[in-house]
């Protein structure tokens, strides 16, 4: 039987928001609403397209578009995938199955409650502020895809939760699986409230993961394009969901009670994404 | 490396242009650059004040401007960063991240300063002694990352 969680989780399609969702459901847990948010990305607008079909056929051109490269690495890199499943097995339970899940047949709407899709621009969209406001305060997941703006993040009452692969405060910013494999040798991982500032918000957790090594099958080794979408289709969305699902919603009766503790802003680095060259170095610490 | 850092440092400071701040708040690149790259070698520490904000520049904005608003507004209409002011950007970082270099750098500092000169490097094509510079930044990079000698 599914207990449910006062939450609403923003889903921006792609592998993070599939991956919170489908850990959820297999700690038996069901967001109280599912909000996807869909985007046409050849207008600004979906009201541009005719009829209620203009939607559907947006959502699934989205689909495509943003599982583009998680699709493409399961069907063209088998062995990669498995080797990926194998070297986080220690850290999570049945990785593969949860990659499957996210991946083989997902529909948004099988998560125990309708999902609600809104047509949006984007996180600016005053349509989105306003279905959020509508419900009122609460909770909100975070799941991705761009700027959460003050407009949302200030609403009254509500409180948006957004989960860094960085440890806090001392990782800040872009990149930072790989940056802490690089500074510290190991990930991170941090929830936290999100303000309108970067990744300065009041913590409800965070803490350092075991050294994080993917022992690549034999043969051609894959070019380092296809092994960092790799980490960001499949492990850094799995560490996330295991971190807020597994550490923080499942242990606690009421998450609305999680209390948020003040980060020290002054200190820590704010790191931007990886040039090539430091990119490389990282990723072959990893995918050895 | 073809030229040491202290050597790099002294030729690009031998042609920064003189440069005075601007009123009003605003920021002249010139002015802000040409104080830490006098003695930047001789500096104690990290000096992240100012540093951070120009590895934002390169890294989120993708290019150095010769002038920018209060608290590092951008302008349309402003012009890129003269080739000489870039280079002396990139070496007061490559300063910076010496400490990745001789594996002191507990916290990524340094490798954020390092990471940021590369792509400084990359986004401009004529810099004087830019050949030099992208030898201190590649040695650098060895040593940190592949526990080869520093520069």
């Amino acid at each position: 039987m599914s207990r449910q969680l006062p939450l609403t989780v923003l889903a921006w399609e792609g592998p993070q928001a599939r991956a919170y969702l489908v850990r959820m459901r297999r700690a038996g847990l069901q967001p109280q609403r599912v909000i996807l948010m869909v985007r046409d990305p050849r207008s600004s607008r979906i009201g541009k397209l005719p009829g209620l079909g203009g939607l559907g056929r947006a959502e699934r051109a989205q689909e495509r578009a943003h599982n583009f490269h998680p699709h493409r690495t399961r069907a063209a890199m088998p062995q990669l995938v498995s080797a990926i499943s194998d070297g986080i097995a220690g850290q999570l339970d049945d990785p593969a199955g949860l990659i499957a899940e996210m991946y083989d047949n997902f529909s948004w709407d099988d998560f125990g409650v309708a999902t609600q899709r809104i047509a949006v621009s984007g996180y600016r969209d005053a349509a989105l502020a306003e279905a959020i406001a509508a419900r009122g305060p609460g909770t909100l997941l975070f799941t991705g895809g761009g700027i959460m703006p003050a407009s949302i993040l200030e609403l009254p009452g509500l409180r948006v939760i957004h989960v860094h692969t960085g440890f806090l405060p001392d990782l800040r910013g872009a990149d930072v699986l790989l940056w802490s494999i690089l500074v510290r040798g190991r990930p991170g991982v941090s929830a936290f409230v999100m303000t309108p500032r970067l990744d300065d918000g009041d913590l409800l957790g965070a803490t350092e993961l075991p050294a994080l090594t993917i022992k690549l099958p034999g043969g051609k080794r894959p070019d380092d394009d296809a092994l960092y979408r790799s980490l960001f289709s499949f492990i850094d969305p799995l560490i996330r969901a295991e971190f807020l699902i597994g550490q923080l919603f499942e242990p606690t009766a009421d998450i609305a009670a999680l209390t948020a503790t003040p980060q020290d802003v002054s200190v820590g680095v704010t790191f931007h994404f990886m040039h090539p060259q430091l990119r490389q170095a990282a990723l072959a610490r990893v995918f050895i | 490396m073809s030229l040491l850092p202290n050597d790099i440092l002294q030729q690009l400071a031998a042609v920064q242009p003189k440069a005075t701040a601007p009123t009003g708040g605003a920021i002249s690149l010139a002015a802000e650059i040409a104080p830490r790259l006098d003695g930047a070698l001789a500096a104690a520490g990290p000096q992240r004040a100012g540093v951070d904000e120009l590895c934002r520049q390169i890294d989120v904005f993708k290019g150095l401007q010769g002038e920018y608003g209060a608290s590092w507004q951008r302008s349309d209409s402003a012009a890129p960063a003269p080739p000489e002011v870039a280079a002396a950007v990139i070496a007061v970082l490559l300063v910076q991240a010496q400490p990745a270099a001789e594996h002191a750098d507990p916290d990524g500092w340094a490798l954020k300063c390092l990471n940021s000169a590369l792509k400084a490097l990359d986004q401009n094509a004529e810099l004087p002694l830019g050949d030099e510079l992208r030898d201190w930044a590649d040695a650098s990079f060895t040593a940190a990352l592949t526990g080869g000698p520093s520069a």
